[in-house]
């Protein structure tokens, strides 16, 4: 098993979310890729961790080397005071190349350049997708819309433009986000392999690799 | 925000995606910049296989274009030509390439400043090393 990266006992989680059950089984679903030996090359690699908050899963993968010894990592995103707490993690948990930034989705990346993209997504159904605001902050790491699917649904329209030629996303899903008929609508397009599933309190979530057919 | 980064963003708004000069951004002469120059040797030696392997990734001629934007045009015109191959014995000239570009792509920090698209105008601030590519509501 490979170490939990440690947090600051000081991190804002009023307004930044705590790493929770879907947290350590995205980690534990990377732990298993990278212990497939896959990630192992001679040529260098871009990762994207979206949506990396506390800093956790992205201090993972630079402190263990996840996608192998010459990988360039990058976290973002859209709250200005998460983003901090992700700087403040990777550097608490060591050194590793890698860069921060505040972005949504894929908007800003340079098309074809992401060989491996991690995603923990505003997963749980609602009403409306929420806006982040001064007021709440926390709401847009949860709430994902119709199935919970909106934000996820607009990444995917976005990915295909964006991996590299053998690139591949890491994207969690719960049940309600009904990942296999999920599966058969993008499959026109995009591969989708269970990684890990696990049942966690009374959510499932799983974890799938999408790659471009 | 390292060096690196700046050949992997491009500008956030939809409409720009087409258009060719919304990559690489273009970088306010005034930016801020941090050197933290390794002159280390040994420390270099070890990301070799990495910076070889991201030349390969790298666009030449944005690099170019971000570094005069930054006041520095000392880079050679065309992409050093170094395979993995070729690290098994490099020469005097070639380990002083893969030092600049240690240097240069991971030791040079944008810590303040702000970059704008060619295309569309929006202007996109770094403020404490932290490039901010968000769009205002309206853009978006």
């Amino acid at each position: 098993m490979l170490e939990t990266p440690i947090l600051s006992t000081d991190i804002d989680y009023n307004n930044v979310y705590d790493p929770a059950e879907d947290t350590f089984l995205l980690m534990d679903a990377l732990e298993s890729e990278h212990n497939k030996g896959q990630y192992d090359l001679e040529r260098s690699t871009l990762s994207l961790e979206i949506g990396s908050g506390s800093g956790m899963i992205s201090s993972f993968i630079i402190k263990h080397k996840i996608f192998g010894e010459n990988n360039y990592h990058l976290s973002s995103d859209i709250n200005p005071l998460a983003i901090k707490e992700t700087l403040k993690t990777i550097k608490l948990n060591g050194v590793g190349r890698n860069d921060v930034l505040l972005m949504s989705l894929l908007d800003s990346v340079r098309d074809g350049s992401i060989d491996y993209l991690v995603f923990n997504p505003p997963y749980v159904p609602s009403d409306d997708v929420p806006i982040l605001s001064d007021e709440d902050r926390l709401s847009v790491a949860l709430e994902g819309g119709k199935n919970g699917m909106e934000i996820t649904n607009l990444l995917i329209e976005q990915l295909s433009m964006k991996l590299s030629t053998e690139g591949c996303a890491y994207i969690l899903f719960c049940a309600s986000n009904k990942p296999l008929e999920y599966k058969e609508s993008i499959s026109d397009m995009y591969n989708m392999e269970l990684i890990e599933k696990r049942k966690c309190g009374w959510e499932v979530l799983s974890i799938y690799k999408i790659t471009r057919k | 925000m390292k060096l690196l980064t700046t050949n992997f963003i491009k500008c956030s708004v939809k409409a720009c995606d087409a258009s060719v000069s919304s990559f690489p951004l273009k970088y306010d002469n005034q930016c801020e910049i941090e050197l933290n120059y390794e002159e280390d040797e040994s420390i270099i030696e070890k990301s070799y296989q990495f910076l070889v392997g991201i030349l390969d990734k790298i666009d030449w001629n944005a690099l170019l274009k971000v570094c005069a934007d930054l006041g520095n045009n000392d880079l050679p015109p065309n992409k050093p030509v170094l395979t993995q191959d070729s690290l098994l014995s490099l020469n005097d000239n070639e380990k002083l390439i893969l030092k600049q570009l240690f240097n240069l792509l991971i030791n040079t920090e944008i810590v303040n400043g702000s970059m704008k698209c060619d295309s569309c105008g929006h202007v996109y601030m770094i403020k404490n090393g932290i490039p901010n590519l968000l769009l205002p509501p309206h853009l978006s």
